[in-house]
C-alpha cells in the first residue's frame, strides 16, 4: 500500500518536472534564435575587428541602454524616435482618415467604384520613394510650421520637424494598404447578410453603419496594421529629404555618413522596437475585438 | 446659492488674472514666437566644414560682429534673425541639403533665396537657367586624395608608381560629378599625361573613375576596397584617417605642378536673382556677416572646428585637422581657377544649355555679383 502510494507520488512529481521542463522550455524557445544570433554577431564583429563594417554588440548596447545621450550633436534615440513618432503618426492618421470612408465607399457603390479605381490604380504600383524628387519640387522644404505660421517659439520649434514632404511620403506609403483592405472588407461580405437585413426592412444606412462596417472591421484593421508597417519602412527615405535635422531615419543615415555604425545598428534597433511595439497593439485590438472572426470561421 | 456665487466670482477672477499674467509675461510669444515684419528666408547648407563660416556667424552671433552686422538665434541650427544696427532685416531659416547639387535644385525650384554650394554646382544650375549669382567664396582648399591605410602611397610619386604598376586601371572614388574634388583631379592627372575613364570595360586607362554617389559612402568604399583610393573634400579625408580606415596622401592644393592649384575654389555663397533685386540690403549685410566669420574663422581656426563638430557631429579630432582656407575674398588667382572648373564642366559635358559654347570669360559677368563683398571687404 505504502509503495504504491509513493510510485504515485513519484510519478505525479516526475510529471510536474516535466510540466516545469517544458514551460522552461516554451520561455527558451522564443529568445533561442535571438541569443544564438546575438552571439553569432559578438564572434563575427571580433574577428572582422572593424567597427564600421560591424560594430560589437555591446558597443550597440551601450547607446541603447543611453536613450537620452546625445549622438552627433543630434540629439538622443528617445527625442529622434519621439519626432519620427509624430511624422508617422500624422502621416498615418492622414492616411486613414482619408483611405478607410473612401475604401468603404468604394466597396459599397459600383458606380464610385468604377469612377474612383481607374484614376487610383494608376498611382498604386508607384513606389512611396518614386514620389520624392516631385514632392520636393511641390513642397521644398515647408513644414507645419510655415502652414500655421509660427516663426519662433516652442510651436516653430515643434512643428519645423513635420516637414509636408514627409508627411505626404508617409501618407502614400499607408494609403494604398488601407484602401485596398477597406475595399476588400467591404465587398467580402457576404450577401446573405446583406439580403436578411433588407428583408427585415433596414434602410441603406443602416446596412452601411449596421452590417458592412462592423463585418469590414477586422479587414480595415489588417489594413491598418500594414499601413503602419510600410509608413515605418517610408521613415527613413522621408526624413533624408533636405531641412530635416531630426527623426530616427536622420539620424541613422548621418550617422553612417560619419561612420558610426553602431549607432546605425542602434538607430535599426529602435525602429524595429518601436514598429513592433506598435504591431503588437494591433494583435492585441484584433485578439479583443475580432475574437469573433475567428470563431465564425 | 449665494455662496455658490461668491466661488464663482472669486475663481473667474483667479482665471482672469492667471491668464493676463500668463500673457504679460509673454507665454503666447514664448509659444508662438514673436510677429514680424521682416522677410522670411531660406537659406541652403550642407554638413561640412567647407561652410563652416555659416556655422561660426550663427554660433558666435554679436560677439564677431563689426559693423552691427550679426545673426541673432533664434532657435538654435534653424533659425536665425539677420540684424543690423538694432534692426531685424531678415528671417533666415537654415535648410541643410545632402549635397551642392541639391541645394542648386532647391534654389531653381525657388525653395532657397540663399545657399552655399561649390561653384561647379553653382555653373552647373545657371548652365541649366537657374537665376542665381556668385557672392563671393566661403573657403578655397581643403581637398584630399586618400588611400588605404596600409597602402604604399603616401605622396604624388608613389600615386604615379602605383599607376604604372599596376596592369588595371587604379579605381578612384568621388562623390559628385559636379563637385570640386573630381575636376581639380581631373584638371592636374590630364596635365600630368595621366589616362583616365569612367568606363568599367576601359582597362587601357590608368586610372577608372568611380561615382560614388555622396560623401556618405567615401570611406565605406575605401573600408570594403570597392575603390583603391577617393579625393574628396574636408571633413571626409581626416575622417578617413581619424576613424583609421584611410590616410590622406595628398592633400590637393600640392598637386603637381606645385602652385597650380592653390586656392582652389570649392564652396561659395549664392544667392537668387530675385532676393539680389528685391532685397539688396539683406544680401549685401547676408555677404557681411559671411565675410566677417570666414575672417574669424580663419584666424580662429581651433574653435571653428570645435563648432563645426558640435554642429555635424564630426568628431572634433577630424574637423581640427583638416586643411582649410578659409576666406571671403575672390582673389585672381580663385577667379582664374573657376575658369579651370568652367572649361572641366563644359569638356566633360556637362554644361550643355546655356553655356554650351559659350567662354568662361565672356560669362564671368553672368556668372558672379562681386559688388555687396566689395562693400563688406571696403569696410
Amino acid at each position: 500500500m505504502e509503495s504504491s502510494l509513493e510510485r504515485a507520488k513519484i510519478e505525479i512529481e516526475n510529471k510536474f518536472s516535466t510540466i516545469k521542463i517544458n514551460k522552461i522550455i516554451n520561455y527558451l524557445v522564443p529568445v533561442l534564435l535571438p541569443l544564438f544570433f546575438l552571439v553569432f554577431w559578438q564572434l563575427l564583429s571580433l574577428t572582422v575587428d572593424n567597427s564600421i563594417i560591424l560594430p560589437t554588440v555591446n558597443e550597440v548596447v551601450e547607446i541603447l541602454i543611453h536613450p537620452m545621450k546625445n549622438l552627433l550633436s543630434m540629439g538622443s534615440i528617445y527625442s529622434n524616435v519621439a519626432i519620427s513618432v509624430v511624422r508617422v503618426g500624422i502621416g498615418y492618421l492622414l492616411a486613414a482618415v482619408l483611405g478607410i470612408p473612401l475604401g468603404i465607399l468604394i466597396g459599397y457603390s459600383e458606380k464610385i467604384e468604377e469612377l474612383t479605381m481607374t484614376f487610383l490604380n494608376l498611382f498604386r504600383p508607384i513606389a512611396p520613394l518614386a514620389w520624392v524628387p516631385l514632392v520636393l519640387a511641390w513642397f521644398g522644404t515647408a513644414s507645419l510650421a510655415s502652414f500655421f505660421g509660427f516663426n519662433s517659439g516652442v510651436l516653430y520649434v515643434f512643428f519645423s520637424n513635420i516637414k509636408s514632404a514627409m508627411i505626404f511620403i508617409i501618407f502614400i506609403g499607408a494609403f494604398y494598404p488601407i484602401l485596398t483592405n477597406s475595399i476588400y472588407g467591404v465587398k467580402s461580405v457576404r450577401k446573405i447578410l446583406i439580403d436578411s437585413t433588407l428583408t427585415l426592412g433596414a434602410s441603406k444606412k443602416d446596412i452601411l453603419l449596421k452590417v458592412l462596417l462592423p463585418a469590414a472591421l477586422p479587414s480595415i484593421v489588417t489594413g491598418l496594421r500594414i499601413g503602419l508597417g510600410i509608413a515605418w519602412m517610408c521613415l527613413v527615405s522621408a526624413e533624408m529629404l533636405p531641412g530635416s535635422i531630426a527623426g530616427i531615419g536622420y539620424l541613422i543615415n548621418h550617422a553612417y555618413t560619419v561612420a558610426r555604425t553602431d549607432i546605425v545598428i542602434a538607430g535599426m534597433i529602435a525602429i524595429s522596437c518601436v514598429g513592433g511595439l506598435f504591431n503588437y497593439l494591433f494583435i492585441i485590438i484584433e485578439k479583443k475585438f475580432f475574437k469573433w472572426q475567428r470563431l465564425s470561421n | 446659492m449665494r455662496k455658490k456665487r461668491i466661488v464663482i466670482t472669486v475663481l473667474s477672477l483667479v482665471m482672469v488674472m492667471a491668464l493676463s499674467t500668463v500673457v504679460s509675461a509673454g507665454f503666447f510669444d514664448w509659444l508662438t514666437g514673436e510677429k514680424d515684419e521682416a522677410p522670411n528666408l531660406k537659406v541652403g547648407y550642407v554638413f561640412t566644414n567647407h561652410q563652416t563660416p555659416l556655422m561660426v556667424a550663427a554660433k558666435k552671433g554679436k560677439e564677431i560682429e563689426k559693423d552691427g552686422t550679426y545673426l541673432k538665434e533664434l532657435v538654435a541650427r534653424k533659425k536665425y534673425a539677420l540684424i543690423k544696427d538694432g534692426e531685424k532685416l531678415a528671417n533666415l531659416e537654415l535648410v541643410e541639403a545632402k549635397s551642392g547639387s541639391e541645394t542648386m535644385t532647391m534654389m531653381a525650384q525657388g525653395h532657397l533665396d540663399l545657399g552655399f554650394a561649390s561653384s561647379a554646382a553653382n555653373i552647373a544650375a545657371m548652365d541649366k537657367g537657374t537665376k542665381i549669382k556668385m557672392l563671393c567664396p566661403v573657403h578655397t582648399e581643403g581637398i584630399g586624395l586618400v588611400v588605404a591605410k596600409d597602402s604604399s602611397v603616401n605622396n604624388w610619386n608613389d600615386f604615379k608608381q602605383l599607376l604604372n604598376k599596376n596592369d588595371e586601371p587604379v579605381k578612384v572614388g568621388y562623390h559628385s560629378p559636379t563637385s570640386a574634388p573630381l575636376i581639380l583631379f581631373e584638371a592636374a592627372i590630364k596635365r600630368a599625361g595621366i589616362t583616365y575613364t569612367s568606363d568599367p570595360q576601359d582597362s587601357a586607362a590608368d586610372i577608372l573613375l568611380v561615382d560614388l554617389k555622396g560623401t556618405k559612402n567615401l570611406i565605406p568604399a575605401l573600408n570594403s576596397q570597392q575603390v583603391d583610393a577617393w579625393v574628396g573634400p574636408s571633413p571626409y579625408p581626416s575622417l578617413a584617417a581619424t576613424k583609421d580606415v584611410g590616410k590622406i596622401a595628398l592633400k590637393m592644393k600640392h598637386l603637381p605642378p606645385e602652385g597650380q592649384w592653390y586656392d582652389f575654389p570649392c564652396c561659395v555663397a549664392s544667392a537668387s536673382e530675385k532676393l539680389i533685386q528685391e532685397n539688396p540690403k539683406v544680401v549685401d549685410n547676408f555677404v557681411k556677416v559671411i565675410a566677417e566669420a570666414a575672417d574669424y574663422s580663419e584666424n580662429n581656426k581651433n574653435e571653428a572646428a570645435e563648432i563645426t563638430a558640435k554642429w555635424t557631429g564630426v568628431p572634433e579630432k577630424a574637423a581640427k585637422i583638416s586643411s582649410i582656407k578659409y576666406t571671403a575674398r575672390p582673389s585672381e588667382v580663385w577667379i582664374k581657377n573657376v575658369g579651370l572648373v568652367y572649361n572641366s564642366l563644359q569638356t566633360a559635358d556637362r554644361l550643355n544649355k546655356n553655356f554650351v559654347d559659350a567662354k568662361y570669360a565672356d560669362v564671368k559677368d553672368e556668372l558672379y555679383d562681386f559688388s555687396f563683398i566689395k562693400t563688406a571687404l571696403e569696410q
